[in-house]
């Protein structure tokens, strides 16, 4: 990781995240998103009762099926090609994936001794912008748990098998919000035989 | 370069996608429906094997081989002089007056991308999630000398790749968007044949 | 049934068993105690964070693919099409009722000596005449000159306010913005400047353009129409249930006006023209409570 050829990389993929941001995507204002995001949980709230539970697993059903489907508009629009190690795959999430559909770069951290998991620790989040939860929401609702959802069905559209999970969220108070992804395994079976 | 024919091939080798294009289709004996399923997924086989079936020493000369394909400007987009009002959302999410304006890598490094015959010219594009983007063109690639032929497959390749990629565009905005499109299905989409539509006009 | 609708006396006794909603009247705001720190652990920082827009935006994709899994959600609830439209309905007009009074807030800002626009709207928009000029009249004029509008007073204090804005501005940021407004904007009381609102500032704060046309229907006097060429939240849906998902902006526009105290209808027509093959119409009929407030109170 910490090769210039590496370096060099990380450097490209944020240009390319920054070009793309810029010139290539349509915009739409972020509160509008933010709002019926909003609306979204808050039916949610009401058609399961408060079971905060079942409010997450929805959100994160919602997310898989985002995911599965934003993965081809990223491809499509940046045409990286395969990521040749885990590191790329956190570099690319990050400086490009966010940046693209979010205006955002999380930052990585908390590399696992295996290398194999990692966490994204999101600035700014713009779904929980004006965003206060209620007492009971904050011991077990993860407001955004539509991002799992979203980077667990895109990576398993490339073939990697992920558990994607919030670790923290400041809207339930702590400092930071964080998620975790680890890879689980390459889905070998999977891959096109166009590759080697 | 004149499109006849475009299929949308699933990771699985079914047929989601097909259109005929161009009147000299007519002309030519009708294949049904169930032909190009056969079609479709005898194509599937085809490149799963041909992936398999590439040259050892090709393999080890990996990193000499060149994957990127140049961008080739205006394939499929309106002339510039059309009288055409800029609306908004010509593109869909797309912003500025092109899909894309760089040279990019082909996800397809051992696998079938050309097949020329005396008749016409087909075309592969594979996505890294498996989706396969096959377009069939009347035009026929001249054989008179070698040095011409690959140069002129050159191009045509490039085109070609150019013009699938900006059908995966459009794949992503208008398929993936529809609230009531399920993956892996047949598409059944008007914005979307729409767009393709306009595309191959302009290709033409 | 839920135990909601069950009047419970009301008690501070803990054991008297209730449903926790998070918000207690009985005890008021409670504090968050935890075993580890005793320090009131209530996330309050919602109204430290600045209104002023900041102009953040997200790819229209995202924006795409959440509307979408909002449908195929609303879509597998309903029974009908009819209840489908009345949840999108519904979900907009939460929406829109929010957007008034925030939209409403932001255009009483003074503006700054940067540019006008930018304390409200999204980035460069082309709105007509902007309502900021005439911030200190009492009527908020309109920039169509055909709607007759009342005497715009220029105040004299104009140049007074722009002097307390610079020094306003300054300490803006450590200060709430509440100390930059020397004039709240005025609620619209008529029809027609509300709808203005919306057809200026309400689009141009959702989609960076004014909507293309606001008419008022000739043949009835309740209806007036907003038109809208080319809709962004529903391009990529085919015409099967394009209309339907239509109904989320009509929620949006609804909501603003009903929590405006101008209730009324409002339904999508999709209405191509040969320019443009999408647009659609916005048709909102007031209602008739509406009319003759209006009739009593500006009939000349």
């Amino acid at each position: 990781m910490s090769s210039s050829a590496g370096q060099q990389q990380i450097k490209t993929l944020k240009v390319l995240g920054e070009d793309v941001w810029k010139n290539k995507v349509e915009k739409i204002n972020s509160e509008l998103f933010t709002l019926t995001y909003g609306t979204i949980v808050s039916q949610l709230c009401q058609d399961y009762d408060r079971d905060f539970e079942k409010i997450n697993d929805e959100l994160y059903k919602m997310g898989y099926n985002i995911g599965v489907r934003i993965i081809e508009d990223f491809l499509a629009r940046t045409a990286l090609p395969r990521c040749t190690d885990f590191n790329t795959t956190s570099e690319v999430i990050s400086k490009v994936a966010f940046k693209v559909f979010l205006n955002l770069t999380p930052t990585i951290a908390n590399w696992s001794q295996s290398n194999d998991a990692f966490s994204l620790i999101i600035s700014d989040n713009p779904l929980s912008d004006f965003v206060e939860l209620p007492i009971d929401a904050m011991k077990s609702l993860w407001y955004s748990n539509v991002y799992c959802g979203v980077l667990k069905g895109a990576l398993e559209m490339v073939q990697l098998d992920c558990d994607v999970s919030f670790v923290s969220d400041i809207l339930r108070g702590d400092n930071q919000t964080e998620l975790r992804i680890k890879l689980n395994k390459v889905l070998k079976d999977e891959i096109p035989v166009i590759e080697d | 370069m004149a499109i006849e024919t475009l299929l949308i091939v699933n990771k699985s080798g079914g047929l989601i996608y097909h259109r005929n294009f161009g009147e000299a289709c007519e002309k030519r004996k009708k294949l049904t429906s169930n032909d190009y399923l056969i079609i479709a997924s005898t194509l599937h086989s085809i490149l799963a094997i041909s992936g398999q079936i590439t040259p050892r020493a090709l393999k080890l000369n990996q990193d000499d081989i060149d994957y990127t394909i140049p961008y080739v400007p205006g394939v499929g987009m309106p002339s510039s002089d059309s009288s055409n009002n800029s609306k908004m959302s010509k593109l869909g999410s797309f912003k500025g007056d092109d899909y894309f304006k760089e040279s990019f890598t082909s996800w397809n490094k051992s696998g079938l991308r050309q097949l020329s015959t005396d008749q016409f010219t087909m075309f592969v594009y594979q996505t890294l999630t498996g989706l396969k983007f096959i377009a069939i063109s009347s035009s026929v690639l001249p054989k008179n000398n070698e040095m011409e032929t690959s140069k002129n497959l050159n191009l045509a390749n490039q085109i070609g790749d150019n013009f699938l990629r900006k059908i995966y565009c459009i794949y992503s905005d208008y398929v993936m968007k529809d609230p009531l499109y399920s993956l892996e299905m047949p598409i059944k989409s008007e914005n979307f044949d729409k767009k393709v539509q306009e595309m191959v006009y302009n290709v033409q | 049934m839920s135990t909601d609708n069950i009047i419970y006396p009301s008690t501070s006794d803990d054991s008297f068993k209730r449903p926790n909603h998070g918000y207690d009247y009985t005890k008021g705001a409670k504090s968050h105690t935890t075993i580890e720190s005793s320090s009131i652990n209530y996330p309050t920082k919602i109204y430290n964070d600045s209104l002023v827009a900041n102009r953040k935006e997200v790819s229209l994709s995202s924006m795409a693919f959440l509307f979408q899994q909002m449908i195929i959600h609303f879509h597998k609830d309903s029974k009908t099409v009819h209840e489908f439209e009345e949840k999108l309905l519904t979900n907009g007009f939460q929406i829109g009722s929010k957007l008034l009074e925030l939209l409403n807030f932001r255009s009483s800002i003074n503006p700054t000596n940067s540019s006008r626009t930018s304390t409200f709207l999204s980035s460069n928009t082309n709105l007509p005449t902007p309502k900021m000029q005439s911030q200190t009249s009492y009527d908020t004029t309109s920039g169509n000159s055909s709607i007759p509008s009342n005497n715009a007073v220029i105040s004299k204090t104009t140049t007074q306010n722009t002097i307390s804005n610079q020094e306003a501005a300054s300490t803006s940021h450590y200060s709430s913005i509440a100390n930059t407004i020397n004039k709240m904007k005025r609620r619209d009381l008529k029809i027609l400047d509300i709808l203005q609102f919306i057809h200026g500032t309400l689009w141009s704060y959702l989609f960076n353009h004014v909507s293309d046309d606001l008419v008022k229907s000739s043949e009835r006097n309740n209806e007036y129409m907003i038109i809208d060429n080319n809709p962004v939240l529903t391009q990529f849906i085919n015409n099967n249930i394009k209309n339907s998902c239509n109904y989320f902006m009509c929620g949006i526009i609804n909501g603003f006006l009903n929590n405006a105290a101008f209730i009324c209808k409002v339904t999508p027509h999709r209405m191509p023209t040969e320019n443009s093959d999408e647009r659609i119409v916005y048709l909102i009929k007031f209602d008739s409570q509406v009319l003759e407030r209006e009739n009593l109170r500006f009939s000349s």
